[in-house]
This record gives C-alpha cells, sequence and structure tokens, in this order.
C-alpha cells in the first residue's frame, strides 16, 4: 500500500478525485486519514465521536475538492474542512455552552502521575478530550491551529471576548490537570 | 504570565499538532457509501426533471385547449379537420355501398366497377375504370389527404367544366366523366358522395382543399394520420394559412377533446 501512494503525488491525485475517480479518493484519504484523525481526535470526546468528524470531513472534502485551487498548500486545506466539520459536528451533536468542567472533579486523586518531560501526546490528548467542548474548541483553535481570536470569534460565533475568557478557563483547568498528574514539580514552576 | 501561556501552548502545540491516529476501516466505508449516493443522486436529478417536464407540458396542453377555441375564427379550420378524419373512418355517407369504402380500401374499385359494368357499353366501361382505378390507387397509397381532393375534383366536374384545368391527375379523369353517359357519370357521382360530407358536395371547393396540404398543420396532419388510424387523431391541427398552426383537436384514449365550430 505504501508502494502504491508513493507512486502518485498529491497533485495527480487530486486532479483525480476532481473527476470523481474512486481509487484515487481512496489513495488520498488514505495519504490523509490518520493525520486528518489527529486533528479531530483534539475536538471529539473520545475516538468514535472523532471517526464520525472524520468521515464527515471527507465527504465535504471530495464534495468540494472543485473547489480547491493548486496554489496553497492541500494539506492545509483538508485540515481546515477537518477543523470546520468538527465544530460543525458540535453545533449538530452538543450544545456549546454544555458546562461539565473538569474543576468539579478537582479534588479527585490523579491515578498516574508523570514527569513533565515524559508527558506524552497521548496525555495531552485525553486532557483536551477531557475539556468540556466550549473550551476545547477555543483551546484548539487558538493554541494549536493558530486563529487569532477575532477568527475565533468569527469561526466558533461567539464574541471575541468570549474567546479570550474561554482559552484562559481552559488553560487553566488543563494547568490543573497536569499539575495533578506530574505532582508538585510543574505547579511549582508555573 | 504571558509568556508562560505561550510556553504552555507550545507543549500543546509541538505534542499534538502532528498526532496521529488509524481510522477503523468502517471510516472510508461510509465515506464510500456517501459519495456512491451522491453521485447517485447527481445522475437521476436530469432524468427526475425530464420527467416532471414531459408532465407539466402534456398538462399545460389539455389545460389551454379548450381556452384556444375562441381563437380561429377562419371556417376553413372546421373544414379541414372534416376532410383529414374522413378517409380513415365511415361517415353516415348517404350511399349504401359506398359507406364501405374507407375501410375496406380494395373492395372499393370492384364496387364502383360493377355497375358501370352492367349498363354501359364497352368502350365506355374502359374509360370509367381508368378513373376509378386511379382513385383507388391514391386511397391505397394512404394519401388520406389528396383521396377526398381528386374525389372533389371528379364530383364537380359534370358541373363545371372550368375546374378541368384545375384537375391534377390527369386527362383521364376528366375524360372520364365527359365521355361516358350519364349513368356512368351517376356512378363517378355516387362515390365523392360516399367520401365527403354532405357539407362538402354542398358547395364544392377543391381549390380550397388542394391548398391546405401546404400548410404546417396540414403536413402534421398528414403525418399524424399515417401513424394513427383512428377517427379522432391523437392530436390534429388547423390547417389555416396562418403563420401558426392551431390544435384543433386532442385524442389521448381517456381524453379527447375536439374543436367543434
Amino acid at each position: 500500500m505504501m508502494f502504491l501512494e508513493q507512486k502518485y503525488n498529491i497533485k495527480e491525485l487530486v486532479k483525480l478525485c476532481k473527476a470523481g475517480e474512486r481509487k484515487a479518493q481512496e489513495l488520498l484519504y488514505k495519504q490523509f486519514a490518520s493525520k486528518m484523525l489527529g486533528v479531530c481526535a483534539r475536538y471529539a470526546t473520545d475516538r468514535m465521536e472523532a471517526e464520525d468528524m472524520l468521515q464527515n470531513g471527507f465527504i465535504r472534502v471530495f464534495q468540494k475538492i472543485g473547489d480547491f485551487r493548486d496554489e496553497g498548500s492541500f494539506e492545509g486545506w483538508v485540515r481546515r474542512i477537518m477543523v470546520h466539520s468538527s465544530i460543525e459536528y458540535y453545533r449538530k451533536h452538543h450544545k456549546m455552552m454544555q458546562v461539565v468542567e473538569l474543576e468539579d472533579a478537582a479534588n479527585e486523586p490523579s491515578v498516574n502521575p508523570l514527569a513533565t518531560a515524559n508527558l506524552a501526546a497521548s496525555d495531552l490528548m485525553i486532557l483536551i478530550q477531557k475539556l468540556s467542548p466550549g473550551y476545547r474548541i477555543v483551546f484548539n483553535l487558538y493554541a494549536i491551529e493558530g486563529y487569532s481570536h477575532k477568527e475565533i470569534a468569527a469561526i466558533v460565533g461567539i464574541t471575541e471576548g468570549a474567546s479570550k475568557s474561554q482559552l484562559s478557563r481552559a488553560r487553566g483547568v488543563l494547568k490543573e490537570q497536569i499539575i495533578k498528574m506530574e505532582g508538585k514539580r510543574y505547579g511549582n514552576a508555573g | 504570565m504571558e509568556m508562560q501561556d505561550k510556553d504552555f501552548d507550545k507543549l500543546f502545540h509541538s505534542k499534538l499538532d502532528d498526532f496521529e491516529m488509524q481510522p477503523s476501516a468502517g471510516v472510508w466505508e461510509g465515506i464510500d457509501r456517501e459519495l456512491r449516493a451522491d453521485k447517485r443522486r447527481k445522475l437521476l436529478i436530469p432524468f427526475l426533471s425530464a420527467a416532471a417536464s414531459v408532465v407539466v407540458l402534456i398538462t399545460a396542453g389539455i389545460w389551454f385547449i379548450p381556452k384556444m377555441s375562441g381563437v380561429n375564427t377562419k371556417g376553413s379550420g372546421k373544414n379541414t379537420v372534416a376532410v383529414v378524419t374522413k378517409p380513415a373512418v365511415v361517415t353516415a355517407g348517404p350511399k349504401k355501398q359506398a359507406i364501405a369504402v374507407p375501410a375496406r380500401i380494395n373492395q372499393m374499385p370492384v364496387a364502383k366497377v360493377t355497375p358501370v359494368r352492367t349498363i354501359s357499353p364497352t368502350e365506355v366501361r374502359k374509360d370509367t375504370a381508368t378513373p376509378i382505378q386511379s382513385v383507388a390507387g391514391t386511397v391505397n397509397a394512404n394519401a388520406p389527404k389528396r383521396a377526398p381532393e381528386e374525389v372533389i375534383a371528379a364530383v364537380s366536374q359534370p358541373p363545371q367544366p372550368a375546374i378541368t384545368k384545375a384537375v391534377v391527375p390527369g386527362s383521364e379523369v376528366p375524360l372520364a366523366v365527359k365521355n361516358p353517359s350519364d349513368v356512368a357519370a351517376v356512378a363517378v357521382a355516387e362515390q365523392p358522395q360516399v367520401q365527403l360530407p354532405a357539407k362538402e358536395n354542398q358547395e364544392p371547393a377543391p381549390v380550397k382543399a388542394r391548398h391546405k396540404v401546404r400548410t404546417l398543420g396540414g403536413l402534421l396532419n398528414l403525418a399524424i394520420a399515417k401513424v394513427d388510424k383512428r377517427k379522432d387523431k391523437v392530436i390534429e391541427f388547423a390547417e389555416t394559412d396562418d403563420e401558426e398552426s392551431n390544435v384543433t383537436a386532442v385524442n389521448l384514449g381517456i381524453i379527447k377533446i375536439k374543436k367543434e365550430k
């Protein structure tokens, strides 16, 4: 399979996908699926939700692939669609203002304390997935996707002020959890 | 504090920006299924819209035809319709043998020839036989439009000799009418009566009849008559000299609309 993927470059695949070639669609999907599931997972509560978002996102990618111009990065384009598809998913399935704060569970003892340096990506992923959707989306968009508050406000449909306050509260929750995970050391440093 | 937030964000960014997870096989299947369904929907749309427009056209046609009846005031339209339908149908014609003519065209020449033979002399018989056969020939040729025309010509022959020039089929017809005795003339005269409605007989207008074929409506009627042998064609047009040809009748089996004027 790797061999097959390497035979096509992305540009060729995109061209074939624009013509509706089924095989090209599958190859393109395989090219980006795991990377994009990594994106969706940050917006999801669990793997199932993430895969739903991924599926919706790719359907939209293939439906709109005719609009893609070769000027920019195709991966960036796909990624933006995944992000929007993930946010859209929450619009449909969740109330954005749902408040299931991790702070409420602040007193629970942490099970697996880890050193900061050893904090694995999967651990951080779990922390993010535990955030409430509103915090999670803003934190993802700002810290990882790199959007400004102005852009976030437009994408999510909230005010810039709400975006800022959601971000700082998200950071607060995350920090608390990390402190718990690694013990007192990180807490002293921060 | 600002700096620390940035570092904090960086920590997440560096670890999660290129985070990868292998999706389960069901995801691609779901995407593929949805894309196929999408394609099918797109293929179906032109088909459905075509079907819909056919329905709309038929509905609109049925709806508007009754309203159009006021438009065509010319008498010729009515005549035309009558002529077109004539050959295919047995009309309530006055004469007995004649009535059978249109349906069984083959019998026509026989029926005609017999009376002529009995009464007229040999030479006359020859003469009369020719024109009758020629008429029969035209009828056989499935040109309902022309058959009545010629018949009209034949009928009008005795009273107005001037029309002789207008007759296309050739010198045989006028000759036949002139030469034979009154009996032969009667035999010929009988034939048209059968073929033509009473009105047509009263006011013979052979020239008019010949013009009709030249209009678009006439052409369409001719073509339709070849396919549709019923009395009321699936659709009939007025054969006026107007630029537009109007629909004068529609017969869709269950729904029959005919403009009577």
